[in-house]
């Protein structure tokens, strides 16, 4: 209150201690501070739990038949996974740089690094299109007659990139907003840490996997 | 933009980029499954990613010791599990 309270109508506000890469350190709890919001992270620690019991139990169906697993895994496209790893951790980055610019208050760089995110949540649905319509095409053409099994994550990655570009949608938005009054920090600073969370957490599977 | 790009992730986004290519790299000529030895290697890398990811791009390097502690039990939990499971079998 002692800040805000100093800040007349007409000035800029100060802006709030910085720790590396333009966190904004509240007064009085060091460089140490909840990333984004507390209730994402009951989430993501959901979301983490699903993974180690998903990993656990692939990895002892795979022990039952590791030559099939292995059979299985040298037909899965690497190419197209390359290309979605590259794809989300180059948006990773973009997002990454867009928070800190509107940490920063450089708010020329921080839309177009959104929209560059966006491009490539875009190329990422793209790539998917093209890898599982081939799949699909190969799988009507073929009949079953293999025990090779076709594995998807199609509902899991449409929802994450769906997610990763409405996020990068609404900070979009929200920079492109009406101007905030000086007395107000913008939301888009303090929610910024939250977005970024988001992001940062789709960029996951294409670390595991 | 200059100023943007000395962020701190920037050079981990390049170790990320380079680990990826690696692993691309060691599949292509390995395959998977052939080599055991191949196999854990692209598993730890991916684990390294994973960790890189949460300490720098989720920003856990700042986070409270609870958080911190939890996110490091989780990835070593799992890469040990995962890990040995794949050597037994």
């Amino acid at each position: 209150m002692q800040l805000l309270s100093s800040v007349g109508p007409g000035s800029t506000p100060p802006a709030l201690p910085r720790a590396h890469d333009g966190v904004a350190v509240e007064p009085g709890r060091g460089r140490c501070h909840v990333p984004g919001e507390a209730g994402i992270w009951i989430f993501i620690f959901g979301d983490m739990t699903l993974y180690a019991l998903l990993s656990a139990c692939f990895m002892m169906d795979r022990r039952k038949n590791p030559g099939l697993f292995d059979q299985s895994a040298n037909t899965l496209h690497t190419t197209f996974g390359a290309v979605n790893a590259f794809l989300l951790l180059a948006s990773s980055l973009l997002v990454a740089l867009g928070v800190r610019a509107a940490r920063e208050r450089i708010t020329r760089y921080a839309p177009v690094l959104f929209a560059g995110a966006f491009v490539c949540a875009s190329g990422f649905v793209i790539n998917k299109y093209f890898e599982y319509s081939g799949l699909l095409r190969a799988v009507i053409r073929r009949p079953r007659t293999s025990s090779t099994p076709i594995t998807t994550s199609l509902p899991v990655s449409t929802s994450r990139i769906c997610s990763q570009a409405c996020v990068c949608w609404s900070i979009c938005v929200r920079c492109r907003s009406a101007p905030r009054p000086p007395s107000a920090p913008s939301k888009v600073v303090h929610r910024s840490g939250t977005w970024l969370i988001c992001c940062g957490w789709s960029s996951f599977p294409c670390s595991t996997w | 933009m200059l100023k943007l790009a000395r962020s701190a992730v920037t050079p981990v986004w390049v170790l990320l980029m380079v680990a990826t290519a690696a692993s691309c790299s060691l599949v292509a000529h390995h395959g998977i499954g052939i080599h055991k030895v191949v196999t854990v290697a692209v598993l730890l890398v991916a684990f390294v990613k994973v960790a890189l990811i949460g300490l720098y791009f989720m920003e856990l390097r700042h986070a409270p010791p609870l958080l911190r502690h939890i996110f490091h039990g989780w990835y070593l939990a799992v890469c040990t599990v995962v890990v040995v499971i794949y050597l037994a079998s």
